[in-house]
């Protein structure tokens, strides 16, 4: 019983890990008035440099900062595109989406081609790590992962409590208002999409370091989507956010447990299941949502 | 005045297209003539459609493994990827009004859009893999998938200490349902032959991509019991190997080069390499031979499945068991359903 | 007057414009990777123009995405994002092939009619989902259409592997069984493919235009999206009318799915839909959600499509760098500003917002 808790709760977080961190930094654009479903392209051209820079270089941790700085890259060519050129922010997302399909295979297949390369160490938390259970499921993880957690706090503060935070917040409800009480929309809506893309750039860098050690094409599969969910659905709130990557990590630890069983034939349904619970626990509490007013409509400065 | 710019604007766009298409052509040029250069053209024009990526590590890509050993016997080539079923046709009509001699169609999902296409062009050949039909320039040839997971499922069996074996298989196309198929029958064949009891349980994840689905499916697997466990699932295969290496049980790989994923848990790999198939079509078809009245299979009969050296520490007698399973299923004593 | 002029002008200039600036930059991506630019560029025209195959090729990969992007449409001038066309293609697709395959006995004609009804319909309901939990719960569409998307799509590979629908013919590749031969399209072009769909794609482009504007419910729905509170002020139901907009949108949606399967396919099979559910975002957006723009951009797309087969076939430019390039296309095609931005004298204009992404 114990071995199949602990087995449950890592396979929950090793899950939720990458849909935390993009989500964390979605929480912040998208209270910004920012809809940016180019996460999925960003956190796949995430995966690639991060194994590439393992590949060059030997070192995780510098792969890592490579992708971060990609995602960061595209995160300032989206801010370009949506902010300054206020073009369509679905279509441009749609764009550097199929962009990121081909980027990424052209670049695997010139310099990497699939190659393993050193993922992220696990680093044990000692004493801690030694006690059953709780040792296992909490103290064993890479450094992505113990940062994807403790940055919830952090997130949560800055947003809720300083005046950076306040400002972002305003720049989604009232635009306008702010650019005439002396706020920068344009810089904030420019700072928090590139945040929100170095972080998408790490979560890639998870997907194929932290929870893989090699990059396949296509390999982040619809996590950047789930991410946006996730984001939605945490009601734009990093700590409710916190929750339902947890929450949808388990649907998804659940699923693998339940293929392992004579539901097994019916997989495609038990495939289902992580998504069937987004849009149900979505309508739960979407009631009193947080979507900011202004959100997905670009600022035109008068 | 602003008109103005917007032309100059747009002569300058145009005039950049043209001298980039000049700089691009010639650097290009050079390129495709040295490599004119070295392959003496044996004037044959060879093509092949995928479905998939050609570096997917297993069905895609030893059949493009297949059709670069035809360009290095002097053939030119050329491929598609990723190609959509309905796409096929005109991908084939293509390839046959452009004069290609021969053209490999890689899925069998192809053959009901591609075969009226080669009455259309009786200088072309086609040949279809995992076809079913036969006729002057359309020949089916048929891959013995099942042969492949049968093997795995013997040697799971035999490996395997808990008493429970682990299939994970890809998108539910014929060739992983066969695997399928086979890996069940290998299992029940070693509980026969061998007397053993062990269980198989075989899962399907619906998906060629998604590395981490086929990783935490096998993670489930193994915590479910599970010690000895062998992916069906081209790229995904990866993450299925990393889980057993993680979890330190032990894996029956599907394609070459998977010990590199686990160098640990890997013990043995049955590899179905389908450029054999390639080799031997491509040769006949050179020498005017290629005229099968019946589609032909090629298993472990032609070499197309075959199993690697031993890379894990494994007992004398299983390796035994192992080898002579092998020899009877390349002498055609073994006969193993495709029927579900 | 002057300024209209110079209104009409830009429109047709900027996307003329940002299609050559991508294409530019596919270029320079080509040169680097040391492919024949020229021979590239001319192999895509020769295969989305070369000749009347080629044609049809285009117009068969503009049929599908005229339906999505009429979905995206439709849903947006009611202010809803409808990212779920993808999820609502596949559904009419399912739906629409059960009956082309399962009802026998019916004269050709009346089969077709109700296959495409099929389609319509359970695309459309697909999409009253998305409408139904918007006004209940209040839950973004942004997000329950991408989940339904990806629980359609389970369903797809549920009905090609599973009995009762798939194709029970031993040895066959995993898809649901084939439709009734009476109800294959005809093909409209000799020397081509093109079949009767890309008329009914026509005629859907007429429908959208007389119904958003020509009709009262279509003028409700165009208030709605631009200005909710006009609208419930002057008594318009804005949930009535968000839900009927989402439902034609997916039925849109499902009748781009089944015309593909009964005009092209014959089967369904995993994978049919291609990627025509989220291109057809961009080509309506390109299109500005018009009539004419979404019947243009969409051959545009399919031109690119069709020529990009021929590009990695003929220039030997490998798919990735075509989709880079499409990438590129779709972003220049919507940033139309990025030429405003050249001059520097850009008016104080007043125009109407951008579209709105999100209602």
């Amino acid at each position: 019983m114990a071995d199949l808790i602990t087995n449950f709760l890592t396979a929950d977080i090793r899950t939720a890990t990458p849909l935390l961190l993009a989500a964390l930094g979605l929480v912040f654009s998208e209270r910004a008035g920012i809809v940016n479903i180019g996460t999925e392209g960003i956190m796949l051209t995430g995966a690639l440099m991060g194994c590439l820079g393992s590949y060059l270089t030997g070192s995780a941790m510098l792969g890592a900062l490579l992708a971060v700085l990609s995602g960061g890259i595209m995160g300032l060519i989206f801010a370009y595109f949506t902010v300054t050129l206020r073009s369509n922010q679905i279509v441009v997302g749609t764009a550097f989406n199929i962009f990121a399909t081909g980027f990424t295979v052209t670049v695997n297949r010139l310099a990497l081609n699939g190659a393993k390369v050193k993922g992220f160490p696990v680093y044990q938390i000692p004493v801690l790590s030694k006690i059953p259970v709780i040792g296992k499921v909490f103290f064993r993880w890479s450094l992505p992962v113990y940062f994807a957690f403790l940055i919830v706090p952090v997130c949560w503060f800055v947003l809720q409590k300083t005046n950076i935070g306040l400002k972002i917040r305003a720049v989604g409800e009232h635009p306008k208002a702010c650019d005439t009480v002396g706020i920068n929309v344009f810089a904030i809506r420019y700072g928090t999409i590139i945040f929100s893309g170095l972080l998408a750039g790490l979560a890639g860098s998870f997907v194929s370091m932290g929870q893989l050690s090699a990059f396949t094409e296509g390999m982040v599969a619809g996590k950047g989507f789930m991410a946006l969910a996730v984001c939605v659905f945490g009601n734009y709130y990093p700590t409710t956010v916190m929750g339902a990557a947890l929450l949808f990590g388990a649907a998804d630890a659940l699923k693998y447990r339940l293929l392992t069983t004579s539901l097994a034939g019916q997989y495609q349904f038990l495939n289902m299941l992580p998504y069937a619970i987004t849009i149900i626990a979505l309508c739960a509490f979407a009631k009193k949502s947080n979507k900011p007013v202004c959100s997905g409509v670009p600022y035109r400065k008068e | 005045m602003k008109m103005k710019k917007l032309a100059a604007i747009l002569l300058a766009s145009v005039m950049t297209i043209g001298l980039l298409a000049g700089c691009g052509g010639s650097s290009d040029s050079e390129g495709s003539s040295s490599a004119e250069g070295t392959v003496e053209s044996s004037g044959k024009q060879v093509a092949a459609i995928f479905g998939g990526a050609i570096n997917d590590g297993n069905w895609n890509e030893t059949q493009y493994n297949g059709l670069k050993n035809i360009e290095s016997k002097g053939a030119t080539i050329n491929y598609l990827e990723n190609i959509a079923d309905a796409d096929s046709a005109e991908a084939a009509r293509t390839y046959a009004s452009e004069g290609y001699d021969l053209v490999y169609l890689t899925t069998n999902s192809y053959q009901d859009y591609c075969k009226d296409i080669a009455s259309q062009f009786p200088d072309t050949t086609f040949i279809q893999v995992n076809g079913t039909e036969i006729t002057d320039n359309f020949i089916s040839i048929r891959i013995a998938d099942e042969e492949q997971g049968f093997m795995q499922g013997v040697i799971a069996a035999l490996l395997t200490k808990t008493g429970k074996v682990g299939f994970i298989g890809g998108m539910e196309i014929n060739p992983i349902k066969l695997g399928s198929l086979g890996f069940q029958q290998g299992v029940d064949y070693a509980n026969k032959n061998f007397g053993l009891n062990v269980e198989a349980k075989r899962v399907n994840t619906g998906d060629f991509t998604d590395v981490n689905k086929a990783k935490e499916t096998a993670i489930a697997m193994i915590d479910s019991g599970v010690d000895v466990v062998a992916p069906m699932a081209n790229d995904a295969s990866v993450g299925v190997m990393e889980a057993a290496e993680e979890k330190g049980i032990m894996a029956v790989g599907c394609g070459e080069g998977q010990d590199t994923s686990a160098p640990n848990a890997t013990q043995i790999i049955v590899v179905k390499d389908v450029s054999i198939a390639y080799d031997v079509t491509y040769d006949d078809f050179e020498k005017g031979s290629l005229a099968p009245t019946e589609v032909e299979t090629y298993g472990a009969n032609k070499g197309v499945v075959f199993l690697t050296d031993w890379i894990g520490d494994v007992d004398d007698t299983v390796k035994g068991q192992v080898a002579d399973t092998m020899e009877k299923m390349k002498n055609g004593e073994i006969t193993i359903s495709t029927a579900e | 007057m002057q300024n209209k002029g110079r209104k009409q002008l830009e429109g047709i200039l900027f996307p003329v414009l940002s299609i050559i600036v991508a294409l530019v930059l596919g270029a320079v991506i080509m040169a680097v990777m040391g492919y024949n630019v020229s021979n590239a560029y001319l192999s895509l025209l020769k295969g989305a123009f070369g000749n009347k195959n080629s044609v049809g090729e285009t117009l068969i990969q503009a049929t599908p995405l005229i339906f999505t992007a009429l979905s995206y449409a439709i849903a947006l001038r009611c202010g809803l994002v409808n990212l779920g066309a993808e999820g609502q293609l596949y559904i009419g697709g399912i739906c629409g092939a059960i009956v082309g395959a399962h009802l026998t006995g019916i004269p050709g004609p009346i089969h077709i009619i109700l296959v495409l009804a099929s389609g319509f319909l359970g695309g459309a309901l697909w999409g009253l989902i998305v409408g139904i939990l918007k006004v209940k719960f209040n839950a973004s569409e942004l997000i329950t259409t991408i989940m339904l998307n990806y629980i359609a799509l389970e369903l797809v590979s549920y009905c090609v592997t599973n009995a009762p629908f798939k194709d029970m013919t031993p040895g066959a590749a995993p898809r649901m069984a084939a439709v009734a031969d009476s109800v294959k399209l005809p093909i409209i072009m000799s020397q081509s493919r093109l079949h009767l769909g890309f008329l009914f794609a026509l005629i859907g482009i007429v429908f959208y235009y007389i119904f958003m504007w020509r009709t009262t419910k279509g003028y409700e729905m165009r208030v709605i999206g631009q200005n909710p509170n006009a609208g419930r002020y002057s008594g318009m139901n804005i949930k009535t009318n968000g839900i009927l907009s989402i439902f034609i949108a997916g039925g849109f949606a499902g009748l781009g799915g089944i015309i593909n399967i009964i005009g092209v396919n014959y089967y369904l099979a995993e994978g049919f839909g291609g990627n025509y559910g989220f291109s057809g975002i961009a080509v309506a957006l390109l299109g500005s959600c018009t009539p004419i723009g979404i019947l243009i951009s969409s051959i545009l797309f399919g031109a690119l499509n069709a020529g990009g087969i021929k590009m990695q076939l003929l220039a030997g430019v490998p798919s990735a760098a075509i989709y880079m390039i499409q990438g590129m296309i779709i972003i220049f095609a919507v940033s139309k500003e990025l030429f405003l931005w050249f001059r520097k004298c850009a008016p104080k204009s007043k125009e109407k917002k951008e579209v709105k992404a999100d209602g």
